[in-house]
């Protein structure tokens, strides 16, 4: 036995040992730290035992491997113990007899709670290849012999294990380099890897304290945890399987850095974290340690891998560990409800998950297809960071402006799939759906049965909008259908919006609107942080989500009245929403500033329509917004949200109000905003897959409500108008799930082969004539970009050559230069020149495209056509050439006067670069330009050979652009009245660059501020607990105390030849 | 049912009853306008702010003795007009040539297009100006006399000529210009009295970006009395002029017009005539494919018993329908307007073929009708006649009221009336020709005003050593 300065606890342990009926044993009590009166405790209650101390406190492996030296001779076992086990009598000569019967290795006892024998501790331990512990048994689970079976086990904890001498001895001890945690699981890893079997012999009992922490404060118990994992690990995984397990572990340890953040394990998850880096430079100590074991492994690998748990023991035990916590007045009816539950919930996840497979299995092998909004993420995530750093934001014209803070999220999200931006792109996309599913089924947690329950996730997983979205490409619409159930979930949470049990189990229920809790201000808090935090997620992307998440709490709140409801709880999901919806502004500010003033708002709702968008009622009611097929069935899901509002009692009715509510108020808006009245009241409202989100939620809540009050309020219930209308609702959501089933066997939700943006691909790009623009106009359902609105129904756009990237999918407000851009499209309309080609040469704009069939919205069977008048008028410009060969998708036109955005001007060009104004850049040819910085990024470097004369770059007048020849400034001015010439005085090497203003770092940072400390109201991060430990003395325990001494020696002994320090027999 | 249900189920249901009732019938989807520019027309003098006007001349021909021609532009505002020409070529390989120019104000520049361009047989020109209120006209000049054309605003995907005429050695040239960088890609169809015909060769005809191609003789049907060309581009735009040499057959003359850019329901004339040796004819070209009726309604002539002024004309599609006034039982001898109308939208092309005697010999004009929108109170001549002769000025008021019409040229001083032309009387729907004697307006351009709407017409002599008049229409505007 280890001792370590036992509390009064040990006089229980030693009357264990001294208690014990295994005739042959001999108690050797190894003592670290310093003694004091132990030997006199231990001689009180063990007269007979050898009592021995240990220089320092190296930790319990290696003050446990001094038996190797001390004991001599191979005959016999080891039984190690910590000095918090007492033993039941018969423990040590039951773990012989068992390792005898079963020719173990190492054997070991059933453990219990010291306090409470009669909860299990441990019995034997899993570990999986990551060598996580699974301990098999829950937390506060009750001894009914439910483990008392003899079994092989992988490991079994270090507080008592019976060891063959020999095979210790082979084994060499435990690695000395584990000072605590993880030293069980790598003997008995290394046992496996010699073949030895490792057994449980729950016969044997013993009660174990288990409170290291408590008597080691000094240690960082998270980091040795991990640490000797990882040691473990990387040392006894076979050499074949070392890679991969190594690459595993990193994307788990990266997965479980960003549960961590919204579970409450983020220390752990940060441990884990640093112990993976840590390893990196201990790798020669580890490949030294690999060379000692090699010898060792007599087993093949397969063979110990397959010992192993399948699967990640952490995220095992966390779900168990979750499923099983009290953690509010929920806690009770989820514990209840997971009892009962049964498979069902499972085999309705995984039809659902699999359905999810299904139907994106095209998506998933080949990518989805960049239709819509679904453009490409840029190829690097560092230099989207250091875009976002940069101050100049390149969209368009390119403006010292912010970068909208999603282009940061996603290329932090990036980690998710290792940096791997086609994956993430995937993932980015078809993850929302999982995310909605989940959001729908933490939602519906507010039903106590698993019918409705199933029913709320099975609809809304089933409804056609999701597919419909991404059959365009709605990208922002996706994420508002994956955030609306989460929405109206915490909204719930934050007001104190109780689970009630099932009426069938709990009379007194019948009548009740609903229960409320009174929420903790600390708990209250988390939530609203949670909400804000996926509010400035998605609000970042999706703008519109503001809007949608201020209504829902507005209609949340009046349907709560509306159903007699508390008003303190409706008034404070009402607050919350709005107060949530500026904590997401500020989080995302400086870009969120773009969300108002002039053009603001056609951020959030879209370049208006020429009229109304005029889908008629029967498609918003099918929410075909896409191309899905058979979506007409889905309208039968309309009945539970009428049939709901009649059927349903008690504190369903209430959740039928409120879901009928955000189906009516939501419908309603999409209804104004789909006809003219939206028009003629001045109503916009974003685009209808956005407003269909809560109308989606409103549906499956229905659909839940009358699945839980089928069992309750309509089985239950005398015959009569209730039962019909229960089975024509169900009747009824069985038919609308149809369309969502059908639409899995399409394989890609319906989405495009060849878009727009692949045919695209014939615009040629970085070409050495000089970069260049391209200027899109024309319906922006089929611009493959976030337009600016020129007229209703016409948006415009402009962009770099190259792919188009997410980049184009934030419009922002269009600077006074940019709207020249309008006016030259003016004067193409007017026909007051047909010399555009002209106006627009000093932005840079090589390509005039007209969409008109993005693979989506239109088809080249059947295009979009073009806004009337304009290919006309663009057919008329004398500077405009279109290609011999037309695609079919878009109409393009080349600037046969254009000039490259980065570029030496002629002679000519440079006197006419003095002129400003229409008529002057009419009669200004700039051909003959030699292009400058080919393929430098939008923010520069851009380096090249300058002659004298004028350079010109075609992004507005920005006094932080500088132009150094030789390293001395060239002068600026204005050209053509809004662009940058620099003066060239003599040839040379030039560097075009963007100086960031310092004010740029310091928003970066105090917005990264307000994030983490989103992130950390959020999480279950405790402050205190950082108080607390700063104000722990560090090194109260940790001073080593005593030298080897001479071994104490106990009266009466002899039995034994227990070595003494200078090798003679004591 | 209890009354938290009850208020909550109205409430709801009639949300969604009312959604219902109001979303149900979708307004239509309508197409956004990004500009209504309407159907190319015959040539105007466009108002408006401009950053730049463009105008289009149909061409001259060159390379010969005694051929040539000039572009005129018109500067009637009290600043300086500046611009630049470019001229295009026929040549193979032949480069547009282009040169600045600047008017000074009320006044007229004059480019000789052959001191630009030499090679090929036919050049032509586009003209830019910065600004608008410009206009611009050519002339083309050949030994069987000179012809005044307007140039076109604009070019056009299609082009319509209704009255071709290739008998007895009498030849037809089609002059095409393609002033964009791109080739335009055409294909051509004419129509005889044997039916219409598409010649393979004349499929799929390339013209190449920023030159002119001619379609001579030797590619079109000889010894037809009627020929119309349809045009249409089946990529990019171009102008189309169209040089008639009539050698007999009744003809005699040299025309080089502008043809019509669309089609349309209503075409007026200003300058018919009925009379000894006078030989009146109108093609009607029914562009359409579509049988059409045509109205043809003499304007100006008295009300006579014996004179219906109701003759129809069915014109098969693709085909061409013809009326020669000779023809029209009871039309009165003398000047008369006229104005012929379907009620097919966009059908026709109408074209006036006059062949007056000159001396002792016949000189044939042809002037493509006006359409009904260009009905205006002004009409402005950037070429006026050089010489004093009667009848310069042909002038038809189709308002139902008496009105008074004024000429005045522009010069030094602005536009000046010319001395005894102040107030013009001009009867309801009555047509009156305009002689100019005053040396002061002699060489200058022109404008006509009146107080209704009218149409003048312009018979310029065709050379200072030849008999005989050719026609145009003046720019309305």
């Amino acid at each position: 036995m280890v001792v370590h300065e036992p509390g009064p606890w040990f006089e229980e342990v030693l009357d264990g040992l001294a208690d014990q009926d295994y005739g042959s044993l001999k108690l050797l009590f190894l003592l670290a730290g310093e003694p004091g009166d132990l030997p006199e405790r231990i001689r009180a209650r063990v007269p007979d035992a050898f009592v021995r101390a240990v220089d320092g406190n190296p930790g319990y492996g290696a003050t446990a491997n001094e038996v190797l030296s001390l004991v001599e001779g191979e005959s016999g076992f080891f039984c190690f113990l910590h000095d918090d086990v007492a033993l039941e009598p018969a423990a040590v000569r039951l773990l012989v007899e068992e390792l005898y019967r079963s020719n173990a290795g190492i054997v070991g006892p059933k453990l219990s709670d010291w306090d409470d024998p009669g909860v299990l501790q441990h019995v034997g331990l899993a570990v999986d290849r990551f060598g996580a512990i699974d301990s098999m048994v829950e937390s506060g689970e009750v001894d009914q012999e439910q483990h008392d079976a003899v079994r092989d086990v992988f490991a079994l904890p270090s507080a008592c294990l019976l060891v063959r001498a020999d095979l210790f001895r082979l084994l060499e001890g435990f690695d000395p380099a584990i000072e605590f945690y993880g030293d069980d699981v790598d003997l008995c890893w290394r046992a496996h890897l010699g073949g030895a079997r490792v057994v449980v012999v729950p016969a044997a009992r013993a009660r174990h304290r288990e409170k290291l922490p408590e008597r080691r404060p000094d240690l960082r118990h998270d980091r040795l945890r991990a640490r000797h994992r990882v040691r473990s690990v990387a040392t006894l995984t076979g050499a074949r399987r070392l890679l991969l397990v190594s690459l595993q572990l990193v994307v788990l340890t990266l997965a479980e850095l960003v549960a961590g953040v919204f579970t409450g394990t983020l220390r752990q998850a940060w441990a884990s974290l640093v112990a993976l880096l840590g390893a990196i430079p201990r790798t020669p100590t580890i490949l030294a340690r690999r060379r000692e074991i090699a010898p060792l492994r007599q087993v093949p690998n397969s063979e110990v891998a397959g010992l192993q748990l399948r699967g990640s023991a952490r995220l095992s035990s966390y779900l168990r560990a979750r499923d099983s916590r009290p953690l509010d007045p929920d806690a009770s009816t989820e514990r209840r409800w997971r009892q009962t539950a049964g498979s069902v919930p499972s085999i309705a996840w995984l039809c659902v998950l699999i359905a999810v497979v299904i139907g994106s299995r095209q998506l998933i092998t080949g990518g989805v297809p960049e239709v819509g909004e679904f453009l490409r993420f840029p190829s690097s995530p560092s230099d989207m960071l250091a875009d976002y750093r940069s101050g100049w934001w390149g969209h368009g014209l390119g403006a010292t402006v912010a970068a909208p803070t999603g282009v940061a999220l996603a290329a932090v999200g990036s980690v998710t799939s290792l940096f791997h931006m086609g994956l993430w792109h995937t993932v980015a996309i078809l993850g929302l759906l999982v995310v909605g599913y989940a959001g729908m089924w933490r939602l519906a947690s507010l039903f106590p049965t698993p019918r409705a329950r199933v029913t709320a996730l099975v609809v809304y997983a089933a409804l056609p909008l999701p597919s419909e979205l991404l059959s365009v490409g709605r990208w922002g619409a996706l994420a508002c259908y994956a955030a609306m159930p989460w929405v109206v979930h915490l909204l719930r949470r934050a007001a104190g919006i109780e689970t009630i049990g099932s009426t069938s189990s709990d009379p007194a229920d019948r009548d009740t609107v609903e229960r409320y809790a009174v929420v903790a201000p600390r708990k209250r808090l988390r939530l609203l942080a949670q909400l804000a935090l996926l509010t400035a997620v998605v609000a970042a992307f999706a703008p519109s989500f503001l809007l949608l998440l201020g209504a829902t709490g507005v209609v949340l709140a009046v349907t709560t009245l509306l159903a007699r409801g508390s008003w303190r709880a409706g008034v404070t999901m009402a607050v919350s929403a709005f107060v949530v919806g500026i904590v997401a502004l500020v989080a995302n500010l400086p870009w969120s500033e773009s969300l108002f003033g002039r053009a603001g708002w056609d951020l959030v709702a879209g370049v208006p329509p020429v009229t109304s968008r005029s889908l008629g009622v029967v498609r918003l009611a099918r929410f075909g917004v896409g191309n899905g097929e058979f979506g007409i069935l889905a309208i039968a899901l309309m009945v539970p949200v009428v049939s709901a509002l009649l059927v349903a009692r008690s504190w369903r009715l209430t959740w039928a109000i409120r879901a009928a509510g955000l189906v009516v108020a939501f419908g309603w808006l999409a209804i104004l905003d789909d006809g003219r009245i939206g028009r003629i009241g001045g109503i916009r409202m974003p685009e209808p897959g956005v407003l269909l989100a809560p109308v989606a939620v409103g549906v499956a809540l229905s659909a839940a409500c009358i699945a839980a009050a089928f069992q309750d309020d309509v089985l239950s219930g005398s015959f009569g108008w209730r039962q019909p209308l229960g089975v024509l609702s169900a009747c009824a959501i069985v038919v609308g799930i149809l369309p969502g089933v059908i639409a899995v066997g399409n394989g890609r939700w319906n989405m495009p082969r060849l878009t727009l943006t692949t045919v695209l691909g014939q615009l040629p790009s970085d070409p050495v004539e000089g970069d260049y623009r391209v200027l899109w106009i024309g319906d922006p359902q089929v611009l493959p970009v976030a337009a600016w609105t020129y007229h209703p129904g016409i948006g415009y756009a402009l962009t770099d050559d190259g792919p188009l990237t997410m980049y184009e999918t934030w419009a922002g407000r269009p600077t006074a230069v940019e709207r020249e851009v309008a006016q030259a499209l003016d004067a193409i309309g007017t026909q007051s020149t047909l010399r555009a080609g002209r106006l627009l040469a000093p932005f840079g704009v090589r390509y005039i495209v007209v969409p008109l069939a993005d693979g989506a919205i239109g088809t080249t069977t059947d295009p979009v056509p073009p806004p009337v008048g304009l290919i006309d008028a663009l057919d008329d410009q004398l500077d405009l050439a279109t290609p011999l060969t037309r695609p079919l998708n878009y109409v393009v036109y080349e600037n046969m006067a254009w000039t490259p955005v980065r570029s030496q001007l002629t002679p000519a060009g440079a006197a006419a670069s003095q002129q400003a104004g229409d008529e002057a850049l009419a009669s200004a040819d700039l051909s003959g330009s030699t292009p400058f910085g080919v393929g430098a990024r939008d923010r520069g470097p851009a380096t090249g050979p300058v002659q004298p004369g004028v350079v010109h770059v075609a992004v507005p007048v920005d006094q932080r652009w500088t132009l150094e020849v030789d390293g001395r400034q060239a002068e600026s001015h204005p050209a053509f009245g809004s662009t940058i010439g620099f003066d060239v005085p003599t040839a040379g090497a030039a560097t075009l660059r963007y100086d960031t203003s310092l004010a740029r770092p310091l928003f970066v940072i105090l917005q990264l501020f307000v994030w983490v400390a989103l992130v950390l109201a959020a999480s279950r991060f405790d402050p205190s607990s950082i108080r607390r430990r700063r104000k722990r003395p560090v090194d109260e325990h940790i001073e080593p105390v005593l030298q080897l001494t001479e071994p104490i020696l106990v009266p009466g002994d002899g039995g034994v030849p227990w070595q003494s320090e200078d090798g003679g027999a004591s | 049912m209890n009354r938290r249900r009850l208020v909550a189920a109205v409430v709801l249901v009639t949300g969604l009853v009312s959604m219902i009732v109001v979303g149900r019938a979708p307004s239509a989807n309508a197409v956004p306008v990004f500009t209504t520019l309407g159907k190319p027309t015959m040539p105007f003098v466009p108002t408006g702010n401009f950053i730049t006007s463009s105008w289009f001349c149909p061409g001259v021909p060159v390379g010969g003795e005694g051929v040539g021609g000039s572009v005129i532009v018109a500067n009637p505002a009290d600043a300086p007009l500046s611009g630049q020409i470019t001229v295009f070529t026929d040549a193979p390989d032949g480069a547009p040539v282009t040169q600045s120019f600047e008017v000074d104000p009320r006044d007229t520049r004059t480019i000789d297009l052959l001191e630009l361009q030499q090679a090929g047989t036919f050049v032509s020109a586009l003209v830019e100006m910065q600004g608008g209120g410009g206009f611009v006209e050519q002339r083309a000049v050949f030994p069987a006399g000179n012809a005044v054309a307007p140039c076109a605003n604009s070019t056009s995907s299609e082009w319509y000529f209704a009255d071709g005429f290739t008998l007895d050695g009498s030849t037809e040239q089609l002059v095409i210009t393609n002033p964009f960088p791109d080739e335009a890609i055409l294909n051509f169809e004419f129509a005889t009295n044997q039916g219409s015909r598409q010649p393979s060769r004349l499929q799929g005809f390339p013209v190449k970006g920023n030159s002119v191609a001619v379609i001579t003789q030797a590619s079109l049907p000889r010894d037809e009395a009627v020929l119309a060309v349809k045009i249409v581009a089946s990529r990019g735009r171009v102008v189309v002029g169209r040089a008639q040499q009539y050698l007999g057959g009744g003809r005699l003359g040299y025309t080089l017009s502008l043809g019509a850019p669309s089609l349309s329901d209503q075409y007026f004339f200003a300058d018919g005539e009925v009379g000894d040796g006078i030989i009146e004819r109108y093609s009607i070209y029914n562009g359409s494919d579509r049988e059409v009726a045509v109205q043809a309604v003499f304007l100006g002539v008295p009300l006579a018993d014996d004179f219906a002024n109701d003759t129809e004309i069915v014109v098969a599609p693709g085909q061409v329908g013809t009326l020669v006034t000779a023809d029209v039982p009871g039309l009165p001898a003398g000047r008369h307007g006229v104005v012929f109308s379907t009620l097919d939208e966009r059908a026709i092309v109408v074209e006036r073929a006059i062949t007056r005697p000159a001396g002792s010999s016949v000189v044939t004009t042809v002037v493509l009708g006006a359409p009904a929108a260009l009905a205006g109170p002004r009409w402005s001549m950037a070429v006026g006649s050089e010489l004093a002769v009667e009848n310069i000025l042909v002038v038809l008021n189709v308002d139902g009221v008496d009105a008074t019409v004024t000429v005045k040229a522009l010069g030094p001083g602005g536009e000046v009336a010319v001395p005894g032309m102040e107030s013009i009387a001009l009867p309801a729907g009555g047509v009156t020709a305009i002689g100019i004697s005053d040396r002061a307006a002699l060489g200058r351009p022109l404008v006509v005003e009146s107080t209704s709407r009218i149409y003048v017409e312009r018979l310029l002599p065709r050379d200072a050593s030849l008999r005989g008049r050719s026609g145009s229409f003046a720019l309305a505007g």
